[in-house]
């Protein structure tokens, strides 16, 4: 059975065991959008020191994609969504 | 079981060795590590259905020799991945988060051990902060979970042994890289080198042997000096500049950065009167053959203080050995510093996380350290100073090295914890804690 997390909706497939960052590096999407410093969200350390690889979850908020396991139906997204108030959330 | 606990931060080499020894003298231990397998970094473990990476002799044989023992340990032992460690307060009380945050203890252990390894170095330069541009560690972690290698064109830059070792592991992988940059010149040191150990001059050869198999190039006495993004933003363009000044450009899909270590032991506040220990890379930068020993003694220190008995311990020679290795190791890749922050592109990013260059170091002309913090706002993100701390301080004070100041350093907590975390917790108590939250009651 496949299991999918999904990227800004878009479905991908991971394997046991593998982080967001592992799942999305096999489709080359390393580019994971902007953080409100403008600095450029990626991989860079790869074990949780940077913090340059924070994603958004839907239930969670931020997360580190290099250490965060998949989980299949995982939603995430490239930037901090808009509140209600039309602001963006706080990190 | 017994009445005593301690807490192990990281499953490393050092961190199960230090566990191993306490529980053999009937001490609890609970280990945690933020990744999802124990092994640390040397010994990173495959996920699960992954057929691993083969490993050097050296390495295939230390892991085997420290988990069978550590395994033969289990009944003091629980085991905790993907667990984060925040940080310990004055009254020694200690968060550990799982990495969703929706289970969250305090816990006051009799004493912790820190073994959280090193950090990666990486010099900025004009480009560091693009996409794809990496550690060489990360690229390494990638390869040693997944044992796939990041797809495209890969480049490796930086300098020390760890270069050729990661480069070798991506050989193995089929994707070996398209050159190794090294800013030192080893071979000007060959007497230097022969006085290494046997088993580091056997792990060299191994790496060469496979890398010139593998037909990949090296350039010493050079650097990257800046990256792009390709025109049609698909790849990215980096210049390497070598020691007599000439320039040359390649296109290429990632950089893995690497300019050496430092120890990962930011944002502890180590209150004297509290039992917290450092052990292995994060105490001395002597890579994994000396963390076995050195996890052993720190172990074997905390037991025999937690136990009010003398246990003897027999390794120094061995650790000493592997001291002088290092010290040998610094001197035949010694360079000069190939990147000057002071002439470089004012708009060079220096601390990453709140995106601050060096104009804006220049701009606070003069700072304190605490105008650097507050006003500046370096070393102040989410990386808690990792990444740039080391570089303000040799930008302010070029002929004082190594810098020594608290910039980053002695901030709780040691990662981003949420509030929620904190406010979450449960009290784990499994002796008469008088913890800061029951007081707080």
């Amino acid at each position: 059975m496949t299991q999918n997390i999904y990227w800004n909706n878009q479905a991908v497939k991971f394997l046991d065991g593998e982080t967001i960052a592992n799942a999305l590096s096999r489709l080359n999407i390393t580019h994971f959008g902007y953080s409100l410093s403008g600095q450029t969200r990626t991989v860079f350390c790869g074990i949780g020191q940077c913090q340059n690889c924070l994603v958004w979850e839907e239930t969670t908020g931020l997360i580190e994609a290099c250490l965060t396991p998949c989980k299949d139906g995982l939603n995430l997204h490239s930037s901090p969504p808009l509140d209600q108030k039309g602001e963006k959330s706080h990190e | 079981m017994s009445e005593k606990n301690v807490l192990v931060v990281g499953a490393g080499i050092a961190g199960l060795s230090a566990a191993t020894v306490l529980a053999k003298n009937k001490i609890s231990v609970r280990l945690v590590d933020q990744a999802g397998s124990i092994g640390g970094n040397l010994h990173r473990q495959a996920n699960p259905n992954v057929q691993p990476i083969s490993r050097s002799p050296e390495n295939k044989k230390r892991w085997k020799r420290v988990i069978e023992k550590f395994n033969a340990e289990q009944d003091y032992i629980s085991v905790n991945c993907r667990v984060r460690f925040s940080g310990i307060d004055q009254k020694g009380v200690a968060l550990l988060s799982d990495l969703n945050g929706t289970d969250n203890k305090f816990i006051k252990p009799d004493a912790v051990i820190i073994a959280t390894g090193a950090s990666e170095r990486v010099i900025p330069r004009p480009g560091w902060t693009l996409a794809n541009v990496r550690t060489l560690g990360s690229i390494q972690t990638e390869l040693k979970t997944t044992s796939q290698a990041p797809k495209g064109k890969i480049i490796i830059a930086g300098s020390g042994p760890f270069l050729i070792a990661a480069g070798a592991e991506l050989c193995k992988a089929g994707n070996p890289p398209k050159a190794i940059i090294e800013g030192g010149y080893p071979y000007s040191h060959i007497l230097k080198s022969l006085r290494l150990p046997p088993s580091y001059l056997r792990e060299a050869f191994d790496y060469m042997q496979t890398l010139i198999r593998a037909r990949v190039p090296i350039y010493y006495k050079s650097h990257i000096r800046e990256i792009k993004t390709t025109s049609d933003n698909q790849a990215l363009e980096v210049c390497i500049a070598s020691s007599d000044g000439k320039t040359r450009t390649q296109e290429i899909d990632y950089v893995g950065l690497h300019d050496g270590l430092r120890q990962n032991d930011y944002g502890f506040s180590i209150d004297p009167h509290l039992k917290i220990f450092t052990t292995g890379d994060c105490r001395e930068l002597l890579g994994g053959r000396a963390a076995e020993f050195d996890g052993k003694k720190v172990g074997l220190e905390v037991a025999s203080l937690l136990t009010n008995q003398s246990i003897p311990y027999h390794h120094k020679r061995e650790y000493e050995k592997h001291r002088q290795a290092q010290n040998i190791i610094r001197k035949i890749y010694a360079h000069e510093p190939p990147l000057d922050l002071q002439k470089m592109d004012e708009q060079t990013v220096i601390c990453r996380c709140e995106n601050k260059t060096i104009n804006d170091l220049k701009k606070l002309s003069n700072p304190t350290i605490r105008e650097m913090r507050l006003l500046g706002r370096f070393s102040m993100g989410a990386c808690q100073g990792r990444f740039c701390s080391e570089w303000v301080q040799r930008f302010l004070n070029p002929d004082t090295s190594p810098p020594k100041s608290t910039l980053g350093l002695s901030r709780w907590p040691v990662l981003p914890t949420r509030i929620h975390n904190i406010v979450e917790a449960t009290t784990e108590s499994t002796s008469q804690s008088n913890s800061l939250i029951q007081e707080n009651k």
